[in-house]
């Protein structure tokens, strides 16, 4: 169907499928169609939890991701659950209770995390290697393509998963990127090798709407002598679309509750926006400014919508206070700065002074690199705020990168702490995961063991007869 | 080819000698760089990181007088202190030299996105190795102070490719604190900057073979370089870049190459024996698997521990791995961040490449005495009797994500670790303050 575009296909194509295909995708910019999309859920997730043993972990020091540290605890995964997660006094009461056949995993010296969670990642939609052909990341031909989806673009044969994994990542969120104002929606994937991004897709988390504040659209538009080429351009592009989701909104509601009204035709763009504005999709906000966070705060009761993130937001500590008061999370680095002048006044105290405050703060990787080492990110963060005086520890700091993130995902009931039905989502690192030297040594995804260094890694296709394969050993 | 190790033998003599002009002042700035006063500094119950052949002095000590080393060694050994001397115990801590990071766009660039605060490179505008990065380097950079408080004492400020496979020249710079360009250079001409990727092959039309040529055809004309017999040729060289290229054939400095993909590297070698220049490669993500031509002809390697993602096709070789598996074929390596910003990552680069099978005494010289070996720095890079008083006092392991540098001494002298960040911190910590609006605190 796509060949329609290059005119090849075009007069072959029956009238209804083409009018279809218009309504679906290439009019959104512009036009809307009539046509409703003919399921409630389309490319929804095929995900399927594999079939592995029961597997029990003994001895091991224990972050459970809610603040929480065991010492010589065990760890029981059964069916993709955890089981249960207790002091080694409570495991031998336990024993009988044991899942039979479970393999045993002696956990002496090592650490047990929830799997680590990245709220911003470009993997699939920027993958390696990052030639042209594959940067698929940015949409940026309008400022507004809210009916874009990340998830169309994820290559699932990324190398750079397998070495996400290695780092110890079990969920990513892939986001669009930031030079548009809206940029399109977010997806929440397992990270777990797939023939299609659907076998990826976390079953039930909610799309995400990422939105961008400052240089980035200003820049990328302005630059083609278009709108927004200003900051104050940005307000006035969000606004007007927001106004249009409300109205279209209100239509589809009315017809809803009156079926004399006609809905509104069905438009992509306007289905994400008011996706956002009903609270089904969560909104992920690139700002790095105080002050701009501030108005997208504004923006936010003019229009009724809630902000689940502000991503980057290097100036965060400036407004920790009317975060907490707002309760929305910041996904922060631990100290990267002076890229673009937005980024100047970064301090690697942000995100101890954030969580301080009462605000809820996540480290975010954005980055390929960045992803591998969220712990190690993490702490450097709690160091940092351990300098300024704060009484945090590895327990504390963990939640940085598993339940904080879960939460700014929706996902916080499936996975992102350790403790009793919650997904058997476990990082087994091989010491401290605070430490530099640590490593993850396995890990699993609901209950399956995804990651063993040096003995069974995923390889992607890309990398199949190349003399480097595998995240564990690259 | 020991190219690099004749260099090492020249660099006073030869490359001062036929530096002219600016390098005489740098030669003299040397001279007036600030120095403590003459009181010893001892530093005290420190674990002592030498990067030297002394290795690690668990109980050790310390002692600078006039921005220089004059002893190290275990504390009972200790020679005797006059009354005036400056005592620090610093409690067990551990004590590295000064950090250097070997591969910067320090006080070249503030913020990467603003090209009116960046001198980093050469666009829209033929100049190629006559360009020289001394003149832009803004010892005042905000980003000075920054890299200070992270340990990094020293880098090297390389020229990025504008538009030409040869960059230019870089310089070494000392992170001390001055308004003076001259006096913040340790070496100028330090090396030629240039490079093979794809991004470099654009420049001359596409393809690496090209670059090749260009270069091969480049350096034999410069080695006939006569400003009175130059005509210019379309495409080719200016005479300014044919005489920067003469005068560095000439000089003994190398050739810092970034190059990725292991034929290159060959490629590169080879090159380098035919023109008789000594050779770094830099970034060399396949350089794992030419480790022994590498090491038999005495070509070192500047890495990022951290860069294991197949980045291009050139880089499809990325592995974590690979500063262990030169040092172990015994190449010599210094790391580098590749993030001018954030330079202070090169000591987690060394921590990565610990958990990736470097041995940790190879590590840390790999940000110290390694770089300090490689690009001729030879008063610094260790804590050794006569090197320059360039050091750190870590709050613990110091390629650990979770320590951080209590206190940096450059020349003898203890330096500020205030900066522009930890001034927005004091201003931010209390947002329950209302009483002094911010602008105020």
């Amino acid at each position: 169907m796509t060949r329609a575009t290059h005119g090849d296909g075009a007069q072959k194509a029956s009238r209804t499928v083409y009018r279809l295909w218009c309504g679906a995708i290439a009019c959104a910019l512009t036009v809307v169609g009539t046509a409703q999309p003919l399921q409630a859920a389309p490319y929804d997730s095929t995900y399927v939890q594999r079939e592995a043993p029961a597997y029990v972990i003994d001895n091991a020091t224990v972050l459970t991701g809610d603040g929480r540290r065991i010492n010589a605890a065990q760890v029981v995964l059964a069916k993709g659950k955890i089981v249960s997660v207790g002091a080694a006094a409570d495991a031998d009461e336990n024993a009988n209770a044991l899942p039979a056949n479970a393999v045993r995993i002696d956990g002496t010296g090592k650490w047990v995390t929830p799997g680590l969670i990245d709220v911003h990642s470009h993997l699939g939609d920027y993958p390696a290697p990052a030639v042209k052909s594959t940067a698929d990341g940015n949409e940026a031909t309008a400022p507004n393509t809210a009916q874009v989806w990340a998830e169309h673009s994820v290559w699932p044969q990324d190398p750079q998963f397998p070495l996400a994994l290695a780092g110890g990542v079990t969920t990513l969120q892939i986001l669009p990127g930031s030079a548009n104002l809206f940029g399109g929606r977010g997806v929440t994937l397992k990270n777990v090798p797939s023939r299609t991004v659907q076998g990826m897709k976390f079953p039930g988390a909610k799309h995400s709407l990422k939105m961008a504040c400052g240089e980035n659209p200003k820049r990328v538009y302005g630059n083609q002598g278009k709108a927004p080429s200003t900051r104050m351009g940005n307000m006035a592009g969000y606004r007007a679309a927001w106004q249009k989701a409300r109205s279209y909104m209100n239509k589809q509601d009315l017809a809803k509750a009156d079926e004399s009204e006609d809905p509104p035709d069905y438009n992509l763009q306007l289905e994400t926006l008011a996706g956002a504005l009903r609270g089904e999709i969560l909104v992920h906000n690139h700002c790095y400014r105080a002050d701009e966070m501030a108005n997208m705060i504004e923006l936010a009761k003019e229009f009724g919508y809630k902000i689940t993130a502000f991503h980057h937001a290097v100036e965060s500590y400036k407004i920790a206070d009317l975060l907490a008061e707002q309760n929305i999370c910041s996904a922060l680095w631990a100290d990267w700065w002076g890229f673009k002048l937005e980024a100047f006044d970064a301090v690697e105290e942000n995100i101890a002074l954030v969580d301080a405050a009462g605000a809820c703060a996540i480290v975010h990787s954005d980055s390929e690199r960045g992803i591998q080492r969220l712990n190690q990110d993490a702490a450097r963060a709690m160091a940092a705020g351990q300098r300024m005086g704060r009484d945090i520890d590895e327990a504390y700091a963990i939640t940085w990168v598993t339940r904080n993130a879960a939460q700014a995902l929706g996902i916080e009931e499936q996975t992102g702490t350790l403790a009793a039905n919650k997904a058997a989502d476990v990082v087994l690192w091989n010491g401290n995961p605070f430490s530099v030297y640590a490593q993850a040594e396995q890990v699993f995804i609901d209950g399956y063991r995804y990651f063993e260094r040096d003995k069974r890694v995923p390889v992607t296709d890309f990398e199949l007869h190349q003399t480097v394969q595998g995240g564990g050993s690259r | 080819m020991n190219a690099a190790k004749l260099r090492g033998a020249k660099l006073t003599g030869n490359r001062l000698r036929r530096s002219y002009g600016v390098l005489s002042l740098v030669a003299c700035s040397l001279l007036i760089a600030p120095v403590a006063s003459a009181a010893v500094v001892a530093i005290e119950n420190a674990k002592v990181a030498t990067a030297s052949d002394a290795g690690i002095i668990v109980d050790g000590a310390l002692h600078v007088r006039d921005g220089v080393i004059t002893w190290v060694g275990p504390s009972a050994q200790a020679p005797a202190l006059s009354p005036d001397a400056e005592r620090i115990d610093v409690q067990g801590h551990w004590v590295t030299p000064g950090l250097i990071e070997s591969h910067t766009q320090l006080g070249l660039v503030e913020i990467n996105a603003e090209a009116s605060s960046s001198d980093v490179r050469v666009e829209e505008f033929s100049m190629g190795p006559g360009f020289d990065v001394r003149y832009a380097f803004n010892p005042a950079s905000v980003l000075l102070p920054i890299t200070r408080a992270a340990g990094v004492t020293s880098a090297v400020v390389a020229p990025s490719a504008g538009n030409d496979p040869l960059a230019g020249v870089g310089v070494a710079i000392s992170l001390r604190e001055t308004l003076d360009t001259n006096e913040s250079l340790i070496a100028a001409d330090l090396a030629l900057f240039g490079g093979m990727g794809s991004r470099s092959a654009r420049f001359v039309g596409g393809s690496r073979s090209a670059l090749m040529v260009r270069l091969r055809s480049a350096l034999a004309n410069a080695k006939r370089f006569s400003a009175a017999r130059y005509v210019a040729e379309e495409g080719g060289y200016t005479a300014s870049d044919l005489a920067a290229l003469k005068r560095w054939l000439g000089s003994g400095a190398p050739l810092a190459l970034s190059v990725n993909q292991a034929s290159h590297i060959l490629q590169a070698i080879k090159l380098a024996q035919d023109f008789k220049f000594p050779l770094i490669i830099v970034s060399g993500a396949e350089a794992w698997k030419v480790a022994p031509q590498l090491a038999a002809a005495d070509v070192p390697v500047v890495l990022d521990a951290m860069a294991n993602i197949p980045i291009d096709f050139d880089a499809l070789g990325a592995r974590l791995e690979n500063a262990a598996l030169l040092h172990k074929a015994g190449v010599r390596i210094a790391l580098t961040s590749e993030n001018t910003h954030n330079a202070g990552w090169i000591r987690q680069g060394g921590g990565v490449a610990v958990a990736n099978g470097l041995p940790f005494s190879a590590a840390l010289d790999a940000i110290t005495s390694g770089p300090a070996k490689i690009w001729g720095l030879t008063d610094r890079g260790e804590l050794a009797r006569g090197k320059v008083a360039d050091l750190v006092v870590w709050s613990g392991d110091p390629l650990e994500v979770t320590t951080h540098a209590e206190r940096v001494m450059i020349d003898g002298n203890w330096t500020s670790l205030e900066t522009r960040q930890s001034r927005l911190l004091e201003r931010y910590r209390d947002l329950s303050n209302k009483v002094t609006p911010y602008g105020y605190r």
